[in-house]
């Protein structure tokens, strides 16, 4: 049987490649301001909740450099080298504001990213494939836990309004992140993924409609700036 | 005569996780050994991708088992699938987690439902 990886077409190694990297990196950037937090939750219980996401966010952007490394035919490392090269969305590079944002960021940013993990659990690529399961099965936790702080936190209409501006640029950047319309469509074609950039972002929609009902927030209050969109870095513009 | 797989799974029995610490073989974390000719072979998971004793734990079994006469080359493969969950523990590994005050429940489906 033939290696999969070598017998890969150009165009969908170099989309898988960005879009791992872009992973890696997103991931590996959510669990730096997480942990900005795990000595700073507004319970005890907080706090140790994000000592455990910074972990697991940590610790899926460990295994995904080692696919990274996997992909480019690198001996692995099993060193983390923690340099920010550049993949990560404008929402992550600065630390969040309050706990109402980071709570917006893991239901809307968090889930965006396992979004993708998802569509790879039935890769045809067993690198891939393999590392994903494990991932989501982690995720739950999350999504279950940043969905409880924002139905807390939204009972309180002041604290609703300051949470909607963060979560329309939220959502603008993660429906972005997918890809343009069409894209992705060569991972989707040859299985490595079980959905492209479009199926992928209507997902995403039905995941977080009720969160963003909760905020008072349509999903049609959400316009993704297309002429903006940077394909090399898979994102829009980093904010200034 | 080389090294036989009973053999390795022995020597394994004697790696802790240091976190918890109980034998990586109890908690189910040991995936498979291969033996061929003097080379070992292990696969070994995790109770979380986080895991913040993977070097060490890996070291370990390396260090252990590269003390044996005749082995050869030890690799040790982290595999991820299927996910590790408090299912895959030893009834000697639930026992010795009571012990330390952790009660893994009978269906739970990750370490955190423990």
């Amino acid at each position: 049987m033939s290696d999969p990886w070598v017998s890969m077409e150009d165009d969908v190694r170099s989309t898988l490649q960005a879009l791992v990297h872009s992973l890696a990196e997103n991931k590996k950037l959510l669990g730096r301001r997480y942990s900005e937090w795990a000595v700073g939750g507004p319970t005890l219980e907080a706090a140790i909740a994000l000592s455990a996401m910074t972990q697991d966010e940590l610790g899926h952007s460990r295994v995904l450099y080692g696919l990274l490394e996997e992909l480019r035919g690198m001996p692995a490392t099993g060193d983390a080298d923690w340099t920010v090269e550049g993949w990560s969305l404008s929402v992550l590079t600065r630390p969040f504001e309050t706990w109402a944002h980071l709570v917006v960021v893991t239901v809307l940013l968090d889930s965006a990213l396992t979004t993708l993990v998802e569509a790879a659990t039935t890769s045809v690529f067993p690198p891939l494939q393999r590392r994903t399961r494990k991932m989501v099965e982690e995720e739950r936790y999350h999504d279950r836990y940043g969905f409880q702080w924002l139905e807390r936190l939204a009972r309180h209409p002041q604290v609703r309004r300051v949470m909607a501006e963060p979560a329309l640029q939220v959502c603008t950047e993660a429906m972005a992140w997918f890809g343009p319309p069409g894209d992705l469509a060569p991972l989707r074609a040859t299985g490595i993924l079980n959905a492209d950039a479009d199926e992928l972002r209507d997902r995403y929609c039905r995941r977080i409609r009720s969160a963003l009902e909760a905020l008072d927030l349509r999903l049609e209050a959400v316009v993704v700036p297309w002429d903006r969109w940077d394909p090399a870095w898979r994102r829009l513009p980093l904010d200034d | 005569m080389g090294m036989t797989a009973d053999q390795v799974w022995q020597v394994l029995q004697a790696v802790e996780d240091p976190e918890l610490p109980v034998s990586i073989v109890d908690l189910g974390l040991v995936r498979g050994v291969q033996v061929e000719g003097d080379d070992v072979t292990v696969e070994v998971t995790f109770t979380a991708m986080g895991c913040p004793c993977m070097e060490w734990i890996q070291e370990d079994i390396r260090a252990r088992l590269s003390r044996l006469p005749g082995v050869g080359r030890v690799e040790v493969r982290v595999v991820w699938d299927p996910p590790w969950t408090p299912m895959d523990m030893r009834p000697t590994a639930r026992e010795a987690l009571a012990r330390y005050g952790v009660v893994a429940r009978a269906r739970a489906r990750s370490r955190r439902d423990l």
